[in-house]
Formats: C-alpha cells, structure tokens, sequence
C-alpha cells in the first residue's frame, strides 16, 4: 500500500504539471481587441509577428505593444545581442523561426542580406528615412543612428583629477594622457561591434597604420576590454573605472538613471546604423512587412527615442534631452560602413597583433 | 520458478545470453542507445563537421586560443581544489560534530546554487570590487578583481555546493560501526579520520573533485562577470559566436574543452575502479551514533563553517539591497517596483519553473536507469554508455545549445523553438549530475542486495523499483535537488534554445544586467530562490519528508 500512495503521488505531480503547461500555453493566445487597421495599417487581428530583439525586452516590448494596438496582431519576441539574432537567423536557415530583426548594427543586416536570408520590402514609411541610412536595395532600414563618445564618471574626476589640473578627456588623443592608466575601459574591437566601430573609424580618418598605433598607445591605459559594448557606461556610472568608451544612447541612459556621468563626441567619431529587417521565409511575412511600415513612423519612432535614448533616423523625431541631432555633432560625416566591414579581416588581425 | 544465476561465466556470447532472458532490460537498453544516438551522437557530429582543417589551425597559431586554454586549466584546477576543500570541511561538520546551527549552515549552503551566476557575481563586484562596498568603503582598499583572483573566489564559491553535496552524501553512507570499530581497536582523532573515514570517503571526494573540476572547465557566467580580460575557453568560443559570428572556431574551442575533462575522466576512471569501498551491507546499522570530533576540533570547524556561511550570506544580503532600492549606487529609495515587475509582468519565471521541474524529472530517472544497468548490468557496449553518459557535461552549454539548433533545426526532428529542445538540452547538461551520483550510491551498496532480489525471482524491473530506488533515496534526491536548482539558473545551455514563446528567467537576467538594470536582475535571481524554495517545500509535502532535500 505504501508503494501505491508513492506512485499516486507521483501522477498527482505529473497531472500538476500538465495542466500548469497548458495554463501557461494558454494564456498567451488571447488578447482583447481595441483598435483596427488604425493609422493605414492593416487589420491583422489573429495573426502573430514574432520578432528578435536585439534591444532591452521592456523597449521592445512596448513598441510591439503598441503595433499590437493598431492593428490587432499578436506577437511574440526575444531579446538577443546583435551577434547571436545574427547566428540564429544563420541557423534556422530554411526554417525561419522569426519574421523580424529589431535593431543591431546595420553590418549584422548586411550580412543576414549576403546570406540571402531576408525579405526585400519597400515600405511606404522608409521614404522618409534618409537614404544613407538605409539599404539601397531595401533589404533593411535604419531606425537609429548613434555616434561613439567619451564618458566621465563626474564625481571621481572632480575629486581625483581636476587637483592635478587635468581637463576632461574630450577627444581621442585627450586619452593617451598617462594620468588615466588603469581607468579607461572600452569593449574588445574582436567581439563588439561599438569597439569595431572605434577602430574602423580611427582607420578611415588617419589610415591603418596609425590606427593601429594609436590603439597601442590607447592600450596602456586601459584596464578592461569588455566582450559588450554597453558595459563600459555602466562601469563608468558606479565609478569602477572613471572614463568608458561606447555610444552615446548607452551613455545617456545611465545618466538618465541617475549616475553623475558627462558625456562627449570626440572628433571625427564613428557611428552605426541600428537597422530593421524583414526575415526570408518566417511565419508571417505579411505581419512583419506591416510592422515594417509602423516601425519606421514617426511615433513608433518617437516612443522608441523616448525608451532607449537613441537619435532616431528621422528628422521629425524629437532629440533625447542630453544629445543633439547627429548633423550638430563632430562626427565623420564620410564614414563608410561599406569599407568598414572589407576592411574588417585585415583591421582585426592587425588588433590581435597588438593584444598577444 | 528461479534460475540460479551464476556471474562468474563471462564473454560477449554469455553477455548477449544473460540479456536475451531480460525482454525489459533489452527494451530499455534499445531506448537508451537510440536515444543517446540521436540526442549525443548526431548533434555532435553535426557541430564536429562544421570546422575545416584550417580551422583546427588556427587554435595553435594564435596565441589567444592557446592563452584561453592554459587559463580555463589554471582557473579551474585552482577554484577546484578550493572547492573540494572546503566543501570536504563543510561536509565532515555537518555529518561529524554536533556543532551549533547546522540547520542554518546546510540551508545557507544551497543559496549558491540557488541563484544564477550573474547576480552573485554582480553582488560580488558591488562588495569587494574597484569600488566595493567592503574593499573600497568600509576598509579603503584600491583592489582590481577582474582577473584570475576574482575568478578563483567566484568560482570557489559557486562550485564549494556541489562539492559539498556530493561529499556529504558519501560521508552519510559510510557506515558508523567501521569508525566504532576502528575506536575500539585504537584509533583516535586525526588517526581514526586519516586510516578510516577519509579512505572510506575518498571515491566520493574524487568523484567531487571530477565533477566540480569538469564544471569549472565548462562555466560560463563567472568568467563572463568577473573574468575581465582573463578569457577561458567557454567565454572565448562564446564570444566568437556572438561577437564575431565565427562558428567554426567556436566549434574547435569547444572541442579542445573536451579534451582536459576526458582527461580528468580517464583519470577518475583508472584510479576509482580499482579500490572499492562497500560499506553498506544490507545489515542494520541503526542506532549506532557516530563519533564527534574533539572540542577543539569543533570549534575549529565551527569557525571555519562561519566564515563560508558568512561570505555567502553577504552576498545574499547585496542581491536583496539592490532588489528593493530603486538605482543602488544613486537613488537608495526602498520601492517593491522591481518585485512586481518579475513576479506578475513576466513570464519568465514560469517558463523556468516549468522547464526545470520536467528537467528534474527526467534527469533523476534518466541518471537512475543508466546508472543501474551500466553497474549492475553486463552487456555489450556499457563502457560506451558510462561514457555517453558523463560527456554532455564536459561539453559547454553554447556548444551543446548550439550543436541541438543545428542538428534539429529542419528534418524528422525539427523541434527547435519549442519547449522539447530546451528540455533536451537541459536534461543532456544535468543527466552526468544525476548519473555521477547514482553511480557513487550504487558504488556503496553490495551487489549481493540485488542479487539476492534476483535470486527471489525478481526481475530488473522489480529490482529497481523495489530495492534500488529506495536504497538511493540519498542519491536520488541529491539528483532532484541539484538538476531542479541547476535548471532553474543555467545560462549557458539555454542561451541559444529559448525562444520568444519559451523564455527563461536566466536568460532574462543577464539581459537584464547588460543594460544596467541591476534592480530587476537582482529580483529575478530571488524570484528564482524563492521558486526553488516553493518547489522543494511541494515535493517534501508529496513525499511526506521521505525525500530529505535539506539533509544533503
């Protein structure tokens, strides 16, 4: 009798978990419809987008939430980094899990689009999107533009460095004083792309050689390389380390957070294009060329701005408060991304070159 | 009804004979091998074929795969050794003393495994890092622990649980009435302890060191935190996969990871096969009180247990402050915001519970099973099952998660997106856990139990149910215990598998934490513990105490 009661229990426990799994499956599916077709949209209630996003869950979440609003469609996303949205797309090849990439450098685009991964579309909305930030073929859309800058945790520079009579690092050569060893962290150029970008920048405006040797010099002052491109700001923010290099979003919403940081963009910065792509072959083409068209809005836009603290691609879109619009900033207004990634091979062999 | 049995005959043909007079073993062995084809074999050719010969080159032609090798050796021996160590000292107090609080010691003990990596290493950096809490403002210390020495003390500390599970089951099995006896004769103190109880306890204290050392080899999360410029193998390939989207080298650093661990494996292999230690003989052993360390000695270890406790609990106590404050390091207002967030806006948790509970499950019965045919059971092909069974572990989570997308992605098994894979996935990362201890359970009962069953007319299925899954009660619940936990906050073999309908409260931390949203990051990892803590409280309520989760 004993042994029973064990193996009813036991069925009791599986029963449990059955029907957890089902309640868990089954209230994902509905959702109540408010609003259709709003805003030339197409009604799409019943259908479901599902989306990888390469920025935070909460950001996409209420960009999906609001698309969601307008045309009745349902959805489902995940965030991932650039990089790994990039390998799955890669590996679901022929089984196109997702019908959209949000966000994530234009080069991750490019190379889902050499691939022969994704669905060309001329959206109507991507006309009001300048055309050099977007794919001249319409494989992909900017949807922001971000330039790298310099970022000083306030409070520390105030009590450690302005004694000494040292000025707030402002531009690159700023960064080679030899007062800052050790407090200087920047993402790893062979595995963020903000730090590629950095390196790629450097080797179009001064030339390889001098790039490289520029980051050797750079080298001896820093203290971490970090594998993401957004830890430095954060870094920067607690005051582990006093100065970081990444983009200016990241920066700026972790002054928004409260961190006493400064930020600023240096000469002849680099930049990237984070862009918008339709996935070849996904579960709902239609949906994810809808989305497309909603995305590129100016209040999609807007909203998106607002969360992320990025520069939108379009002029109509307010500015975030602590940045200006891109055309005011001192950045290299001739960077190719086109001559960035041929030049990529060869620019990180030579940054290896320099680390071992 | 009974055929005498007789084992002394041996060779493939008896081997193959003995099977054929067992139709359930021989089903269950067709069910195993085919799985272990289709779940192993598959994907890992699938991921071996992707790298070219070119490939395979460049691991020895630059320097920063070679850096990466020597570092994961170097880091996990250290964090290993540590571990064993104070895991062996925690384990002999709490089965050896009768010091104060060894509730409280072995609950503090499961808060490591209870939460993922990211968040004790982030509470980690917040206490003792550049600008540490204790370090910088408390003692005004300039330290940098981003490197090797943090590593080691993160390592230490996320791997000195399982060290101590393993170690404290071994050291209950040993039979008090061996140390009674070895008294009786003479032996005292350090030398009772050093002649008796460590020898008994030595299988079981390498079997430790294996596992521990085959996880530190394969971690992820602390070396990702708290590693800085110091990369291992398991970060290195990650990163390439992510960073620069070259899947062939990560496919070669992965496989150069296999490599040490087969090479603890082998070793473990050839030193525990030839020493067997039985000590549980079927004879009643209740009653017989084991004999407690001298007072200084007690004291000694109570001191020592402390300071582990402490370190733990200091931890625990950050990831809570940073929980309920609003930005820790600016804005130190108290706000539950964070809590409802994780607890009614996601649905993370869930997901996680789900998929770790079916984990936990499978990889109890699943270690279980394997464990009593390849140690009871001759048959062919069972050195090959033992090592199925152990390798998954010693593979990286990102390889096995991405060597399962690959492999099932289209054709006759094309469950990627789904619930299916992440459970594959997880239960292939967890079964060697399981699979370990079961081995080591049935490694101190004698044979002759079973074999006795056997010549009662019973047959393996009987067996099994009536005689070796209560006799590793211990084993089993140890298994549920750490594959439960070891689900729950796994990152490494999800990060590929989750999809946007099945999304997972580890995976959603470190997102968290990379965008500085430390606060929620933080209440997830509770939100984690407490879940555990909730589910453990369940299966105690179902089994009536009979699982002993918290007397590991």
């Amino acid at each position: 009798m004993r042994k029973k009661s064990k193996w009813m229990s036991l069925l009791i426990a599986a029963a449990m978990l059955i029907s957890m799994v089902m309640a868990g499956c089954g209230s994902t599916t509905t959702a109540p419809q408010n609003a259709q077709g709003k805003d030339g949209l197409p009604d799409l209630k019943g259908k479901k987008l599902v989306v990888y996003v390469t920025f935070h869950e909460s950001e996409g979440k209420r960009l999906l939430e609001l698309f969601k609003q307008k045309t009745g469609c349902d959805y489902s996303f995940i965030r991932l980094p650039a990089g790994e949205a990039v390998t799955r797309v890669i590996a679901e090849k022929g089984a196109a899990k997702a019908d959209i990439v949000l966000g994530g450098p234009a080069d991750a685009h490019e190379t889902l689009k050499d691939a022969g991964l994704l669905e060309k579309y001329d959206s109507k909305t991507a006309k009001d999107i300048p055309s050099y930030y977007k794919s001249s073929e319409g494989y992909w859309n900017g949807l922001y533009v971000g330039p790298l800058s310099i970022i000083v945790n306030k409070d520390r520079f105030e009590k450690e460095f302005k004694s000494k009579g040292i000025a707030v690092p402002k531009t690159f050569e700023d960064l080679l004083n030899p007062a800052f060893k050790g407090e200087i962290i920047m993402p790893d150029p062979a595995t963020s792309g903000t730090a590629y970008t950095l390196l790629a920048s450097l080797s179009q405006t001064i030339g390889q050689e001098k790039a490289i040797e520029y980051m050797k010099n750079l080298r001896q002052n820093v203290a971490q390389f970090t594998s993401s491109g957004f830890t430095p700001a954060q870094k920067v923010g607690t005051g582990e380390y006093l100065i970081g290099i990444n983009f200016i979003h990241d920066q700026l919403l972790v002054k928004k957070s409260g961190f006493n940081v400064e930020s600023n963009v240096p000469n002849n910065a680099g930049w990237e294009i984070g862009a918008v792509s339709i996935v070849k072959g996904g579960p709902n083409t239609d949906a994810g060329k809808a989305f497309m068209d909603f995305v590129l809005g100016k209040e999609a836009g807007q909203l998106h701005s607002d969360l992320t603290m990025r520069i939108s691609t379009r002029s109509d879109v307010d500015v975030p408060y602590g940045a200006k619009k891109v055309e005011e900033m001192p950045i290299n207004k001739d960077y190719s991304f086109d001559k960035a990634n041929k030049e990529k091979k060869t620019l990180l062999e030579k940054w290896k070159a320099v680390i071992n | 009804m009974a055929e005498p049995v007789i084992l002394e005959k041996q060779g493939l043909g008896f081997e193959f004979k003995q099977l054929i007079k067992e139709p359930p073993l021989v089903i269950a062995l067709v069910v195993l091998f085919v799985l272990g084809f289709i779940f192993i074999l598959y994907p890992l050719f699938k991921i071996i074929i992707i790298p070219q010969s070119s490939d395979w080159l460049r691991f020895f032609n630059e320097p920063q795969f070679l850096r990466a090798f020597q570092n994961t050796m170097f880091s996990s021996l250290l964090s290993t050794t540590t571990a064993v160590v104070a895991g062996f000292i925690y384990a002999y107090s709490m089965n050896y003393t009768d010091i104060p609080g060894k509730k409280f010691f072995r609950t503090v003990v499961l808060f490591p495994m209870m939460s993922p990596s990211v968040v004790t290493g982030l509470a980690f950096i917040i206490l003792f890092g550049r600008r540490g809490f204790i370090t910088y403002q408390v003692l005004g210390l300039k330290t940098d622990l981003y490197g090797w020495v943090g590593l080691w003390i993160v390592q230490s500390l996320a791997f000195f649980p399982l060290a101590y599970m393993t170690i404290s089951a071994v050291l209950k099995s040993i039979s008090p009435n061996l140390e009674l006896a070895a008294q009786n004769l003479g032996a005292n103190g350090f030398r009772l302890f050093r002649t008796v109880t460590f020898k008994l306890a030595l299988p079981g204290v390498l079997s430790a060191f294996l596992l521990v050392a085959i996880n530190a080899f394969a971690d992820f999360g602390n070396p990702m935190l708290v590693g800085g410029n110091y990369r291992v193998l398991a970060t290195e390939a990650y990163l390439q996969v992510t960073g620069a989207w070259d899947m062939p080298i990560a496919a070669v650093l992965s496989v150069m990871l296999v490599i040490p661990t087969l090479g603890v494996f082998l070793l473990q292999k050839y030193y525990l096969d030839n020493k067997s230690y039985v000590t549980v003989t079927g004879k009643p052993v209740s009653g017989l009180k084991r004999i407690t360390v001298s007072p200084v000695t007690k004291w000694c270890l109570f001191a020592a247990c402390s300071c582990i406790a402490l370190l733990i609990l200091s931890i625990f106590i950050t990831i809570l402050c940073v929980a309920v404050t609003k930005v820790f390091g600016v804005d130190y207002t108290f706000t539950l915001e964070n809590f409802m967030e994780v607890f009614f806006r996601s649905d993370a948790l869930i997901n996680s519970w789900i998929v770790s509970f079916i984990t936990a499950i499978g990889t109890t019965l699943l270690g279980l099973i394997i464990a009593f045919v390849v140690s009871r059971k001759k048959f062919p092909g069972r050195n090959l099952m033992d090592f199925g069974a152990l390798l998954p572990l010693s593979l990286p989570g990102t390889f096995i998660g991405l060597a399962l997308i690959l492999a099932f992605n289209e054709g006759p098994f094309a469950i990627t997106g789904s619930l299916a894979i992440i459970i594959v996935g997880l239960v292939l990362r967890q079964m060697p856990v399981g699979y370990r201890n079961a081995i080591s359970g049935f490694k101190q009962i004698d044979k002759s139990i079973e074999e006795a069953s056997a010549n009662l007319g019973a047959n393996s299925i009987v067996t099994f149910r009536r005689i070796v899954i209560p006799m590793l009660k211990n084993a089993c619940s140890t298994c549920f215990v750490y594959s439960f936990m070891k689900s729950m906050n796994t990152l490494s073999t999800v990060i590929f598998l989750v999809s946007p309908q099945w999304m997972l409260a580890s995976v959603s931390i470190l997102n968290l934490a990379d965008h500085g949203y430390y606060g929620k990051a933080s209440a997830t990892g509770i939100g984690m513990m407490v879940s555990i803590l909730i589910t453990f409280a369940i299966v105690r309520l179902i089994f009536k105490k009979k699982i002993n989760l918290f007397e590991l």
